[in-house]
């Protein structure tokens, strides 16, 4: 079994295959091609704040018309009901 | 030193140890190009602290334990697919391909056994093992690369054989 190991020390070095570097290259390539700009990145976060703003300032807009609604539909003694035989 | 300077001075060296964990000539080149784009991304940042063959043996092997540990996933979870859809093609599980071209086809049997238990050993065992036997790198080398101490290394590779003929033993018996 020991001299089996020693095939171990017998493994013979070989030559990496001559297209590997293309490969490599292709890859990296790739990699630059598909890399994101910092512009660009930071373009899309601000956009996604701005778009969350704008959806708070709407939420908050339409709260207070709701609140004026209210108080006009108070004042005029108007029917909240479509029912006409209350 | 400029990235295809890096890549002639370390492409048989990486190719090598790559195949020396994987045994196969596909996983191998995958192993290689894995390590050389990851060389050519921090090859900038590099401080020529630590020698460039050091830099380039540790991201080969954490590139090959890497690949090694993916495909075992991938092998789990094509088996529980398997369980799932039993006449789904994903059952077919292909044996791993022993193709060393550095193996002599007398020696290969034997070695397809040795590397078979070799895998059943812990990463640091395996490691330890491949750079001095396989590699031929002294104990000192083996712990610089390893960021280990010489004393520790000795005890890996010692613990390394003994697991290793036990459980040559077990497979023979």
């Amino acid at each position: 079994m020991k001299k089996e190991l020693h095939y171990l020390d017998q493994i013979n070095r070989v030559e990496a295959p001559p297209y590997l570097f293309t490969r490599i290259q292709q890859r990296i390539i790739h990699l630059r091609e598909n890399r994101r700009h910092p512009v660009w990145a930071w373009s899309v976060s601000l956009s996604f704040v701005a778009l969350l703003t704008l959806n708070a300032l709407v939420f908050l807009q339409s709260q207070k018309i709701n609140g004026t609604l209210d108080t006009l539909v108070e004042t005029m003694h108007l029917a909240t009901s479509n029912s006409l035989y209350e | 030193m400029t990235f295809e300077d890096v890549y002639m001075k370390y492409k048989d060296m990486v190719y090598n140890l790559a195949l020396s964990y994987v045994q196969n000539t596909e996983d191998a080149q995958e192993i290689a190009q894995d390590v050389f784009v990851a060389v050519y991304q921090s090859l900038d940042s590099f401080r020529y602290e630590a020698q460039p063959s050091t830099w380039i043996y540790r991201i080969t092997i954490h590139k090959s334990l890497d690949h090694i540990k993916a495909k075992k996933r991938k092998k789990r979870f094509r088996f529980i697919i398997s369980l799932f859809k039993p006449d789904s093609n994903e059952i077919q599980h292909e044996p791993p391909v022993f193709d060393h071209p550095g193996v002599l086809l007398e020696q290969r049997e034997a070695l397809e056994r040795i590397f078979r238990v070799i895998h059943t050993l812990p990463d640091n065992q395996q490691t330890a093992l491949i750079l001095a036997r396989i590699e031929q790198k002294s104990h000192a080398e083996v712990a610089v690369i390893m960021n280990l101490s010489t004393k520790a290394v000795e005890s890996l590779i010692q613990r390394a054989k003994t697991n290793l003929l036990k459980k040559l033993n077990k497979t023979e018996g």
